[in-house]
């Protein structure tokens, strides 16, 4: 594949799906990162290109559209389907609708993570999106809030909807929730706790299902080992002809990784992904998309992730 | 301020009343398209143009809405419409739906009675809406009482509503139409056409113009002009109804329609056999015949002024200084020194210690003619050191193409290639020193420069050069639009480079080769046919899209500028002839008039050049100078349904006699070749063939 081609391809995504985010001088901005003064430079550049042209940007509205799939095919055909099972497999909206709204009335959306991370960032779209009452989303502190009645809000759950825009390694999602999952149970042992990442690993799902008392861990989007961009499994490099090689890719990413994200050259636990949406980049994306570098190797990213302190 | 793109809108159907007014461009004076189209004519026109020539564009400029525009609401509306002296009534044909009126189990004569009586009915609410519209601000003008009388007596049935001003025509009128819409759509159904016809066909689209004239002020002396675009869309019957109108229109009434190349159906007129003849019913106007055949510099002239209104109203230029904006000074053209000096130096840059790729080419080959014998007067390997001594050029890598064209045009003569070498040397000297201004090279530079640039190109991984605003306006052939949408996609990868085109900085080079690329890419698949036509077009295009550019980039091409080809249709198969007309209704290639005359048969021979849109798909020139002559065979090898295998051995037959070391005169079969004959372009008046 020619850089012409590869050009062309990431003009395209740029214009239709990349919101116009930067053109091709910013494109050439962040090739200046991968110069070696030693060397010829045009190999490392056309492995750059072809990464950059199989980076998937979710756009704000892709986002959106995301959400809707999230709420109708994880939340609310489940919900139905169970109302219609308890209900002789009835189609009656009449009787559909009301059960349906018992059920919401009995459930609750958690952002995971604090407030200021993008899982809870993104409750305010799933709302909008989905047109649901305010009342249904609170904070994981407010589960246990004294409700007039008396009892702990979650006491007079059914359900606790725990929601993420990425799960990667799991670790975060595992980490965050064990102690709260834990005290919930204890109040109330019928909860049915979920776990719904837009985005999620395949080893970052068994991570949380075999290490969380979660009932029910699902995506929308479920990434393989195939979607580590840089590794023997890529899928990416499937079809790729010579010069291309994935070993050059790896070499690449790791060579500068290791310099400006030293302690996870290719992102977060090694993920690799080349993955990055509107309101911010996932860390196991590889950092030479998304790094600012260090003040030894400053970079210049193309995708900049607004980063937390600390992984 | 994000700028948004000049060039978005390139379809007149996606643009407003006030974008149809503001984007207007017309030649100047006598030249005026307006005027060639003659609103006031009472003979009636059909307007031909390919997809894009801007039918939809000059008809809507004449239509109504756009005339009080011009002029005005009001009195000032009425006054123009009076002075203009015609009145415009535009439809869109696409927009009936034509295909509802066939089938259901009905026969095909019911369905034009149906179709006729519809469009009766249709056209009048367009009058009548335009009348009101005209006087809505003094309906008292309009004797109103005897205009209502005579319109009821236009229908065969009195309405039964009661009618006291023309909005009551009108909803009746639009009543009626409805239930003709609900027997119609319901036939399909029911399986009977359960409607009753109230007027005779011609009575309103011929007779309320009269009834109009008679009795609104302004309509006294005016022209009622129906403008009927995409013909293309009715079907041969439906076209019949409209044939019939050209053949009986009566004053004040007479009819423009705007029809692709390929979209006149039938000529007949309803309930008769007779048949409508150009120049006697009415009058042709091929609209982009007519733009590509203008003078250059008013083809330049206009495409200039459509870029500097696009770039006025968008706010790129401000308008005082669109007089003097000329787009041809913002798109930079490269090295224009005829020897190509300075960009020369940097293509030869990595060739340093090595053969170029046209010395290593000509050396492999003449090693190979050697052992074949088949380089004159070459016996050894030694000999060949000579021989490319003498014919490199190390100061200037475009000179030296052209000495290698010059050997090998001296080979394929079977001429001593010593002495050809020799002379190449003294020649390429005295044109590089400037003297040589009638030496070999300096021939070859007049006739072949832009071809032996193209190899250049080529052999040495860059890039076909399709820059400049002149050449755009070449490529566009007659259709605005193929301008625009090269404008359009030059301008994206224009900013996509972080240029700021027309502002502060030129368009780049490569931002005028990609967005010409995608452009050249878009009419290839929009120009085509739907259904399987669009694909044996398609797939003759490539054939014959491959035929030449290998020829364009053989040792020695034997023609110049080559883009172009005769056809001995004599000897065609009906399906190859077919294609060959498909290509050209739908703007692949443009026929040339006066066709080519075949110097040994004494034959005048269709000839045709491929759309120049079309040229960077295939690496051909913009340009037209030379031409090959297909034989019956070659043309069914190329546009009919022959076997592959027919079309490799035309390319191998068609080469053979232009590359080293063969200069073949024989096949590949082993059978005397047929002589490649030098051809006279009557249009250049230019003796092309260096034969």
């Amino acid at each position: 594949m020619t850089e012409d081609l590869l050009q062309n391809k990431i003009k395209v995504l740029i214009n239709l799906m990349w919101d116009d985010k930067f053109n091709w001088p910013t494109v050439e901005r962040w090739l200046k990162n991968f110069e070696d003064p030693n060397g010829d430079g045009s190999l490392d550049r056309l492995h750059a290109l072809f990464l950059l042209s199989n980076f998937s940007y979710f756009n704000s509205v892709v986002m959106r559209t995301l959400l809707r799939a999230m709420y109708r095919d994880l939340v609310r055909q489940p919900a139905l389907v169970n109302i219609r099972n308890i209900h002789g497999n009835t189609r009656d909206w009449n009787v559909l609708n009301p059960a349906y709204e018992g059920f919401l009335t009995k459930t609750r959306f958690v952002g995971i993570g604090n407030p200021s991370e993008s899982g809870t960032h993104l409750l305010y779209y799933f709302r909008q999106e989905n047109e649901l009452s305010k009342d249904l989303f609170v904070h994981s502190h407010e589960l246990f809030s004294v409700q007039p009645s008396g009892q702990r809000l979650i006491e007079m759950l059914d359900n606790v909807v725990f929601l993420d825009d990425f799960c990667g390694s799991g670790d975060q999602a595992t980490h965050y929730s064990n102690s709260l999952l834990r005290q919930l149970r204890t109040i109330k042992k019928s909860v049915r706790l979920s776990y719904f990442p837009l985005f999620a690993t395949s080893s970052g799902l068994v991570n949380v299902r075999n290490n969380t008392i979660f009932d029910q861990v699902d995506t929308v989007a479920e990434l393989d080992k195939s979607f580590a961009s840089v590794s023997a499994d890529s899928r990416y490099f499937r079809n790729a002809e010579p010069p291309l090689d994935v070993r050059l890719a790896m070499a690449l990413s790791n060579k500068h990784g290791s310099l400006i994200e030293p302690r996870h050259p290719l992102g977060y636990k090694g993920c690799q992904l080349l993955l990055g949406f509107s309101h911010n980049i996932p860390d196991n994306t590889l950092p030479i998309f998304w790094s600012f570098g260090t003040s030894a190797r400053p970079w210049f990213p193309i995708f900049p992730r607004h980063s937390k302190l600390g992984w | 301020m994000e700028i948004r793109n000049p060039f978005d809108l390139v379809k007149a159907t996606d643009l407003s009343d006030v974008e149809i007014e503001d984007y207007f461009v017309d030649f100047p004076g006598a030249a005026s398209l307006l005027a060639r189209i003659k609103p006031t004519s009472p003979m009636p026109m059909v307007i031909f143009g390919g997809k894009g020539s801007g039918k939809t564009h000059l008809m809507r400029y004449l239509s109504f809405p756009l005339q009080v525009r011009r002029h005005g609401d009001g009195e000032a509306g009425r006054k123009g419409i009076s002075s203009d002296k015609y009145l415009g009534i535009y439809f869109k044909c696409g927009s009936l739906n034509a295909y509802r009126f066939s089938g259901k189990g009905q026969p095909q004569d019911i369905w034009s009675h149906v179709f006729a009586y519809y469009m009766e009915l249709w056209i009048s609410q367009m009058l009548l809406r335009t009348v009101i519209e005209i006087h809505a601000d003094c309906p008292e003008t309009v004797n109103v009482p005897a205009l209502l009388e005579e319109i009821s007596a236009l229908l065969d049935v009195h309405p039964e509503v009661p009618i006291n001003q023309l909005e009551d025509h009108l909803t009746h009128f639009h009543s009626l139409q409805r239930i003709a819409d609900i027997a119609i759509n319901n036939c399909g159904i029911s399986k009977k056409l359960d409607l009753k016809i109230v007027a005779t066909p011609g009575n309103f689209a011929i007779g309320l113009p009269k009834v109009l004239a008679r009795h609104v002020p302004t309509l006294r002396d005016v022209l009622f002009v129906y403008l009927a675009d995409e013909f293309e869309n009715l079907t041969e019957h439906q076209q019949e109804y409209f044939n019939t109108l050209v053949r009986e229109r009566e004053p004040p009434v007479t009819i423009k329609i705007g029809v692709r190349l390929y979209g006149i159906r039938s000529v007949r007129i309803l309930n008769s056999g007779e048949e409508n003849r150009k120049d006697s019913e009415y009058e042709e106007f091929r609209l982009d015949t007519e733009l590509r055949n203008r003078r250059e510099d008013a083809q330049l002239e206009f495409a200039t002024q459509l870029v500097r209104k696009r770039l006025v109203i968008n706010g790129t230029i401000a308008s005082k200084q669109a007089e003097t904006f000329a787009p041809s000074e913002w798109f930079e053209i490269g090295d224009q020194d005829s020897r190509l000096s300075a960009e020369g130096r940097n293509i030869a840059e990595k060739y340093v210690g090595r053969d170029t790729p046209a010395i290593a080419s000509l050396r492999e080959k003449l090693i190979h003619g050697i052992k074949i014998k088949a380089s004159p007067g070459l016996d050894k390997n030694e000999d060949v050191n000579e021989i490319i001594d003498l014919v490199r050029v190390p100061s200037n890598i475009f000179i030296e193409k052209v000495s290698v064209f010059l050997l090998y045009r001296a080979w394929a003569r079977k001429q001593s290639l010593q002495e050809a070498a020799h002379t190449i040397s003294q020649s390429a000297t005295e044109y590089l020193s400037g003297s040589g201004s009638r030496s070999p090279h300096a021939v070859v530079m007049k006739h072949f420069r832009t071809d032996i640039l193209a190899q250049l190109y080529r052999e040495t991984d860059q890039r076909q050069r399709y820059v400049g605003f002149g050449t755009f306006v070449k490529m566009s052939a007659g259709l605005p639009r193929a301008l625009l949408t090269i404008l359009k996609h030059i301008y994206t990868w224009s900013t996509f480079l972080g240029e700021d085109p027309f502002r502060s900085s030129k368009v780049s080079l490569k931002a005028q080769t990609d967005g010409v690329a995608q452009a050249s890419e878009w009419f290839f698949s929009d120009a085509r046919a739907p259904g399987p036509v669009g694909t044996e077009v398609r797939d003759a295009m490539t054939k014959l899209g491959q035929l030449l550019r290998d020829l364009r980039f053989s040792d020695k091409p034997s023609e110049s500028s080559l883009s172009s080809f005769s056809v001995d249709l004599l000897g065609a198969q009906e399906p190859a002839r077919e294609n060959l007309a498909n290509a050209e209704n739908w703007s692949m290639l443009i026929k040339i008039a006066g066709g080519q005359h075949d110097r040994n048969e004494g034959r005048v021979d269709d000839k045709y050049q491929v759309h120049p849109m079309l040229a960077p798909r295939w690496d051909l020139p913009v340009a037209r100078r030379g031409a090959i002559a297909l034989s019956g065979d070659e043309v069914n090898a190329i546009f009919g349904t022959n076997s592959g295998d027919a079309f490799e051995r035309v390319i191998k037959r068609r080469l053979s006699p232009m590359l080293a070391p063969m200069f073949s005169e024989a096949d590949e079969n082993g059978s005397r070749k047929k002589e490649v004959r030098p051809l006279v372009d009557p249009s250049l008046g230019l003796f092309t063939s260096d034969e």
